[in-house]
């Protein structure tokens, strides 16, 4: 299908129907045209235009991954009652509600592919490098054979080190196990050649699982053909070169097509990559520790004392 | 038309329905039409999520399609936007109807034949001229005083009278322009309160999309249904495609949405009380249905296929009983249940809450949350003597009596209340073998994957036994009743120690087969009224055409360079056609009116119509066969070649419907029967005038725009949950994605009462009063609206709350009137009149809080 | 139509939404920092004791060893209570992270721990056993090492985050941890050397620390300058956090001591004052660097939850790193 929105679910004919001719192949290669290796590197397209909010994704996580509720209540923030990422939530769905216009019109017309009720799907970007995997002392958060940041849960002491260390947000420690927990991008599913639960269960494809140069030329091409249609605010956020990969980011694997400043979806526009900084800090720390150090010579520290001993 | 189709329409119009939240596997196809570049269009009192997705939004108060639609009717006719090469031909555009007709414009709101003692309609006067035409729907019989079946005949003798130079004052042509010429768009404005130039611009996306190489389609859903003109809102949607060559064609159709997973095979297969499976009428004591040969005589019609009834009709009663069934019987047709009136889910509550129901089946149901006027539901509820809820969880309605508005509210205590309630575990889907059928009529199979927990059981299961159960009750009786249950069918064979019945045994029953010696038949042309088949449901004949092929089970899609019509997915009723009425995407010559736009054709050569979907047409039928009408020809033989649709008796699309409504031929703009505004069209008859009522003490009606309640109300759901809730309030992740009750507003009313996010306030209708928290909103806006000086805010409430599981809140249907559409009993929850304040509401016995904390 | 990326931004945010999560480090962490502070700048003071030479500083270079170990047997402790999987402590002995500050400071840990117990059994058992004494002398220099890096690495463990505030300002925040640890090592120290009697040292070690209190404050003058340049400086100017970095950090850690200290000076020789306000200069200086590491703490946890501060300081500019 043209515009991007390929989607070859659909093959000449269902394999392993009439006996089993050809090998099963992954359920991935069905349901996205995905074949899972590992040495290659995975992550999500997540294309803000197409998202209907229907929270599909978030309920999918839940239930692949058996995260309990978190029950956040009312929030009155338009249709998001599941707030922000977090421990027991990978997926959420944020709804800005943007309507122009005079009370009669307002909300009439939208430019293509642009909403006046924006909706996206957050989930943990699977940073290139990962502040979260490069603040982890124990090893537990680690890079997996499919270019994705996974906690190992049997390692993960709670120190809550990468929880700051993220620049959007995404990780934190569960109030029940102790342990830090956010998405694996269905590390278990993907061992499994299958595509993840949230970009299975999308109905509209707004969320899209690859490989991640795959996707990349895919969002470039659906941002040209939005500017074509007449939609010149979209781009890329995340992609190699674009806001959200910034300041040592050098890709978020799980990037995102917007229509807005980042802002107004809760990312920001230039996050960090940290670790850059843990050393002019401590270089000017021990000198500061060394001058003292000298003064404490000059001062004469170790006289005065009499001498007993 | 699928909704994979979808994909290949040029504009798409969503109206009546919130498709993306409620229908979003089916809007996938919408957005990839979106992609290909196609316009989207939503047309709604609320801006919702599939609002977000379109190119242009169209505000509307709840209540005012028809005005919209009827609007767009007049544009399309008065601007010749509409496609005169398929319309003329295809449409009863040009036939002429009865000099003694007059529309409502000249009638006050009022069309001729309205008899104001009994408050219904004779429709004498819409026939065509000197021809009684027989409805199309289910009930073709209807009071015409004389001979019914005498007066039809004349469709044998000679072709409905036609101007095709549309000149002749009583042509539809004409008639439709007097009816919809108020409909400017400065009136469509004053009504709705939609901008005129937004209304234009649909408008002009609409005509801008029609003709040999462009194609539309409308998608709608239960906010067309929910009005007191609800078939006349669909009806109206119909003329405009009917208008636009939209019908037939690919990308072109009236989809309808249809709420639940079977929903579509659930009607197919009779849960209406008036019909049988596959639409056929169920016999009616007051109706000359005495015998078996009355009944086929004044329910067939004499052209057009539905000339085939008599052997669908003995076919059923062939699957259904056995024993002592004989033609002299017919076919036990004297056993059958006779209906005597309205027994729709309206006035059954009604009867319930008057003592004359005394047990009720509630089965995938929760009526007190999805039933209008809950209090009426549940009062209704308290008065019987038993109660069968089955359900995978405990209801809201199962625990009614506990937990429910009269309790809490001090109107019942729960020891008052006598009615006996059986609460039954029900299996999944997964937990069970059977089949969908989807919108689109695609019937899926599906398998038993998990066994279910505990002691859940199949509604085939349930039924099946219950039915034994009766039978063995009534095994030696000798009262008429008793025969009547003695000799039903019901052997169906049982697949494991549960005693669970082979659902494909029961899909065999519907497809249909030979009684002598049980072979399968493949399709409907093989039934006979001889007693020779039987047959389920004879439209879903072919699903299993022979042993060993349900083909509801094959899942072979086309590819992505296949045609798109994915024959081999599921099987579609009737015949496994997908798009219905496939005949009128070729011209009147049998050639398609472009090859974009190409489905099927005739083939000379071969003498028979071929393509990519299989032809809803006689398959050798020549396109310039033209009726022999001195031989009084019948059925299918008094259709020319260029008459696409086979259902109806002229073959043509009824644009003017003679027959089969209530409320009049053509759609006019009434509105709800409780509404903030005044109607500018007939005020003497602002509300539909022929609408269902059922005013008691329980149910209160409001009618003249009432200063109490201001605002207009709207209904709705969302994508969060499913109708009643149950399913979806009762699983922790879900409940959290819409915790609670609220009333969306909008931002004016909100500064107005100084009500902000997350306060409470008070919604309240003449049948009372419920609260929630407040979402202010932009989404929702006032509308300026005729007779009231100051503006209409639109309120919505979703429908999805009541006391059971995580997801608790007032329930909206205690607001909601018991009125209905005269044509199919539908309720009026999409729209009627609220007051809104601040603040709480006082509990007798505060609800019970149940939830994950 | 322009791209949003060229517009300015207007202070949007998600809902006024927090687009970060605080750290939750709690008192422990702050008591972490201070005891670690404390001991690894006790062994910089001890090192350069002995590095001056002379018997005259071995009760000085007796009491740090022995302050180090104990402030590092503490800082331990609750180091590994404010773990939310204590029990897996030693986890973080599984690899080498050379990007994580925290890293480090679990190799640091082992290492100045171990140098800093060699340096104590050096103490304990020196008289009575020559390869003691000699163990403890050797590890001196690896101690003092060690003890500089936990003076400071903590400053580099929070501004190595994506923390609005504590990554604002990596340098100044370093340079005023490290001043402030000597500070407080040298405070803890001369307390001791009071109380036994070593006024004399214990006068150079509050002369140090008056220094070093001084460097603190010009470091984290720099550093406020930088959080009101890149504005994200509110959070320390309400609620707790301002009570303790006002009040508590600079009064009790800065203008206290300073008084004290100048009171004392001018009270003349032989004045009771001369003796007696120099401790509470030093316990001002304790509680001052508390309150400054639980206030840095507590500012950050605010600070992640404003989304606007955290999105103003991530507005594009190069990378901070370099600041």
């Amino acid at each position: 299908m043209d515009g991007g929105l390929a989607h070859p679910r659909a093959v000449p004919s269902a394999p392993g129907m009439d006996g089993v001719e050809v090998p099963v192949p992954q359920e991935a290669e069905l349901t996205c045209g995905t074949r899972i290796e590992p040495g290659k590197s995975y992550g999500f397209f997540t294309d803000t235009t197409l998202c209907i909010g229907c929270k599909a994704c978030e309920v999918a996580c839940k239930e692949w991954n058996a995260l309990p509720a978190d029950a956040v209540g009312l929030t009155g923030h338009s249709y998001d009652n599941t707030g922000a990422l977090g421990a027991n939530t990978w997926r959420h769905v944020a709804f800005v509600e943007r309507l122009p216009g005079t009370p009669e019109a307002r909300g009439t017309e939208m430019p293509p592919f642009q909403s006046n009720w924006l909706m996206m799907s957050d989930v943990c970007k699977h940073c290139d490098p990962a502040p979260c995997l490069e603040a982890c002392p124990t090893g537990a958060l680690f890079r997996t054979e499919f270019d994705t940041v996974v906690v190992q849960q049997d390692i993960c002491n709670g120190c809550a080190y990468c929880v700051p260390a993220c620049p959007f947000g995404v990780v934190e420690i569960s109030t029940g196990d102790g342990k830090a927990h956010k998405c694996t991008l269905c590390y278990d599913r993907l061992k499994g050649g299958m595509e993840p639960a949230c970009a299975k269960a999308c109905p509209t494809d707004s969320i899209q699982f690859g490989v991640v140069e795959e996707l990349v030329e895919r969002a470039g091409r659906r941002v040209e053909a939005l500017e074509a249609a007449g939609q010149e605010r979209a781009y890329l956020y995340g992609a190699p070169g674009t806001p959200g990969a910034t300041n040592g980011l050098e890709r978020l694997n799980a990037f995102f097509l917007l229509t807005e400043r980042p802002e107004v979806y809760g990312l920001p526009a230039a996050p960090a990559r940290p670790a850059p900084r843990a050393r002019p800090g401590i270089l000017a720390g021990l000198a500061a520790v060394a001058g003292l150090a000298a003064a404490a010579l000059v001062l004469g520290v170790g006289g005065g004392g009499g001498g007993r001993r | 038309m699928p909704q994979w189709d979808l994909a290949r329409s040029d504009v798409v119009l969503v109206m009546g329905s919130n498709m993306a939240e409620n229908h979003p596997i089916a809007f996938r196809f919408a957005m990839q039409a979106k992609a290909r570049g196609a316009t989207l269009i939503h047309a709604d009192p609320r801006f919702t999520r599939t609002s977000a997705m379109c190119d242009l939004y169209a505000p509307i108060r709840a209540g005012t399609d028809i005005a919209f639609l009827g609007g767009i009717i007049r544009h399309l006719l008065e601007n010749d936007l509409w496609w005169r090469d398929w319309a003329i031909p295809y449409t009863n555009i040009a036939t002429v109807i009865e000099e003694g007709y007059h529309g409502p414009e000249t009638g006050d709101g009022l069309f001729s034949g309205w008899n104001a003692e009994e408050r219904r309609y004779s429709s004498e006067t819409w026939q065509y001229e000197g021809q009684t035409v027989p409805s199309p729907l289910a009930e073709a019989w209807m009071e015409t005083g004389g001979d019914f079946a005498e007066r039809v005949s004349s469709l044998r003798e000679r072709p409905p009278a036609r101007d095709e130079t549309l000149q002749h004052p009583n042509c539809v042509y004409q008639i439709m322009r007097r009816h919809y010429a108020r409909y400017t768009p400065e009136m469509v404005e004053r009504i709705t309160g939609c901008p005129r130039g937004v209304f234009l611009k649909v408008c002009d996306a609409l005509a801008r999309n029609s003709g040999p190489e462009r194609t539309g389609a409308i998608c709608y859903a239960v906010g067309w249904n929910h009005h007191t003109t609800g078939a006349q809102v669909i009806r109206a949607g119909a003329i405009v495609q009917s208008l636009l060559g939209n019908v037939g064609r690919p990308g072109a159709g009236l989809l309808a949405l249809r709420g639940h997973t079977s929903i579509q095979g659930s009607t197919d297969i009779a849960t209406l009380y008036d019909l049988m499976p596959g639409y056929l009428p169920q016999p009616h004591a007051l109706r000359p249905h005495k015998t078996l040969a009355d009944y086929l005589e004044v329910e067939t019609a004499p052209t057009g296929w539905w000339a085939n009834f008599p052997k669908y009709a003995v076919s059923l009663l062939r699957a259904w009983y056995g024993g002592e069934a004989s033609e002299a019987n017919g076919w036990g047709y004297d056993w059958m249940p006779r209906t005597v009136g309205d027994h729709s889910q309206l006035p059954s509550t009604v009867a319930m809450r008057d003592g004359v129901i005394k047990g009720l089946f509630v089965m995938g149901q929760n009526p007190v949350v999805g039933g209008s006027n809950s209090r009426l539901v549940q009062q209704g509820l308290a008065r019987l003597e038993w109660m069968v809820v089955r359900d995978i969880a405990e209801t809201d309605t199962a625990t009614f009596w506990r937990d429910g508005t009269l309790v809490r509210d001090g109107e019942m205590r729960p020891e008052e209340i006598g009615t006996e309630v059986f609460l039954m575990p029900a299996s999944l889907s997964g937990e069970k073998a059977g089949s969908f059928t989807n919108t689109h009529r695609l019937v899926q199979w599906h398998d038993k994957v998990v066994e279910a927990p505990g002691d859940s059981r199949s509604e085939h299961w349930f039924v099946y036994h219950l039915g034994r159960r009766l039978k063995a009750m009534h095994a030696d009786g000798g009262r008429p009743e008793d025969a009547a249950i003695r000799n039903l069918r019901w052997d169906y064979p049982e697949v494991d120690d549960q005693g669970e019945p082979d659902a494909e045994a029961i899909l065999r029953e519907i497809n249909g087969y030979r009684v002598a010696d049980g072979a399968l038949v493949s399709s409907f042309q093989d039934l006979k009224d001889d007693g020779s088949t039987a047959c389920g449901t004879w439209i879903y004949t072919g699903v299993f055409p022979e042993e060993g092929k349900n083909l509801s089970r094959s899942r072979v899609p086309d590819g992505p360079n296949g045609p798109g019509t994915h024959l081999g997915w599921g099987f579609a009723w009737p015949a496994n056609r997908r798009t219905l009425g496939n005949r009128a995407s070729a011209d009147p010559a049998g050639k398609p009116w472009s090859e974009r736009k190409a489905l099927i054709r005739w083939d000379e050569g071969a003498g028979e119509w071929t393509g990519p979907d299989v032809p809803d047409f006689q398959k050798e039928k020549r396109p310039d066969y033209v009726p022999d009408w001195s031989s009084r020809p019948k059925g299918m033989d008094a259709h020319s070649g260029a008459e696409p649709f086979i259902m109806l008796a002229d073959g043509r699309a009824a644009v003017f419907a003679p027959s089969g409504l209530k409320d009049g031929p053509l759609p006019a703009h009434y509105e709800p029967i409780e509404s903030p505004a005044a109607n500018p069209l007939h005020p003497g008859n602002p509300a539909s005038p022929a609408a269902k009522r059922w005013e008691q003490r329980s149910n209160p009606v409001g009618d003249a725009p009432d200063p109490a309640f201001p605002h207009a109300l709207t209904t709705f759901r969302l994508t969060e949950h499913h109708s009643g809730g149950t399913p979806t309030r009762i699983v922790p992740t879900t409940a959290e994605l819409q915790p609670e009750m609220f009333a969306e507003i909008p931002t004016e009313l909100g500064r107005e009462l100084g009500v902000r996010d997350l306060d409470w306030v008070v919604v309240s209708t003449p049948r009372g009063s419920i609260e929630a928290r407040a979402l202010v909103t932009d989404r929702l806006r006032p509308f300026a609206a005729e007779g009231s000086a100051r503006p209409v805010h639109q309120i919505g409430l979703p429908w999805h709350f009541g006391w059971a599981g995580y997801a608790t809140g007032d329930v909206a249907n205690l607001l909601t009137a018991v009125v209905g559409d005269p044509n199919t009993g539908m309720h009026e929850n999409k729209a009627l009149a609220c007051g809104l304040r601040p603040g709480r509401l006082f509990r007798a016995n505060p609800p019970r809080t149940e939830g994950p904390n | 139509m322009t791209k949003p990326m060229e517009e300015p931004w207007r202070g949007e945010t998600y809902h006024g939404r927090s687009a970060l999560k605080p750290a939750g480090f709690d008192w422990k962490v702050a008591a972490y920092i201070l005891a670690q502070g404390v001991a690894g700048s006790a062994q910089v003071i001890a090192g350069a004791a002995r590095a001056a030479g002379g018997a005259d500083g071995d009760g000085l270079v007796r009491r740090a060893r022995l302050l180090s170990v104990a402030g590092n047997l503490l800082g331990t402790a609750v180091l590994v209570g404010h773990l939310k999987t204590p029990k897996r402590w030693y986890n973080m002995l599984r690899i080498v992270r050379p990007q994580s500050p925290m890293s480090w400071g679990s190799w640091l840990l082992v290492v100045f721990g171990a140098a800093s117990a060699a340096t104590a059994l050096g103490e304990l058992l020196g008289g009575r056993f020559r390869w003691a004494w000699r163990l403890g002398e050797a590890a001196q220099a690896p101690a003092s090492l060690a003890g500089a890096g936990m003076s400071v690495y903590t400053a580099s463990l929070l501004s190595t985050t994506s923390n609005p505030l504590w990554s604002a300002a990596p340098v100044p925040l370093a340079a005023g941890f490290g001043a402030a640890s000597m500070a407080n090592a040298a405070s803890a120290l001369a307390l001791l050397q009071r109380n036994a009697g070593e006024h004399e040292s214990a006068r150079r070690l509050e002369t140090l620390a008056a220094l070093a209190a001084g460097g603190e404050y010009a470091a984290m003058r720099a550093a406020e300058r930088r959080w009101s340049e890149v504005g994200v400086e509110a959070p320390l100017r309400e609620g707790g956090p301002k009570a303790l970095f006002g009040p508590a950090a600079k009064g009790l850690g800065v203008a206290l001591p300073v008084a004290a200290q100048a009171l004392a000076l001018v009270s003349g020789p032989g004045a009771p004052a001369r003796d007696r306000l120099p401790p509470v200069a030093s316990l001002g200086l304790l509680v001052g660097g508390f309150a400054l590491r639980h206030a840095l703490l507590r500012a950050g946890d605010d600070s992640a939850k404003r989304p606007g501060d955290y999105f103003r300081a991530a507005q594009g500019q190069p990378n901070r790193a370099d600041r």
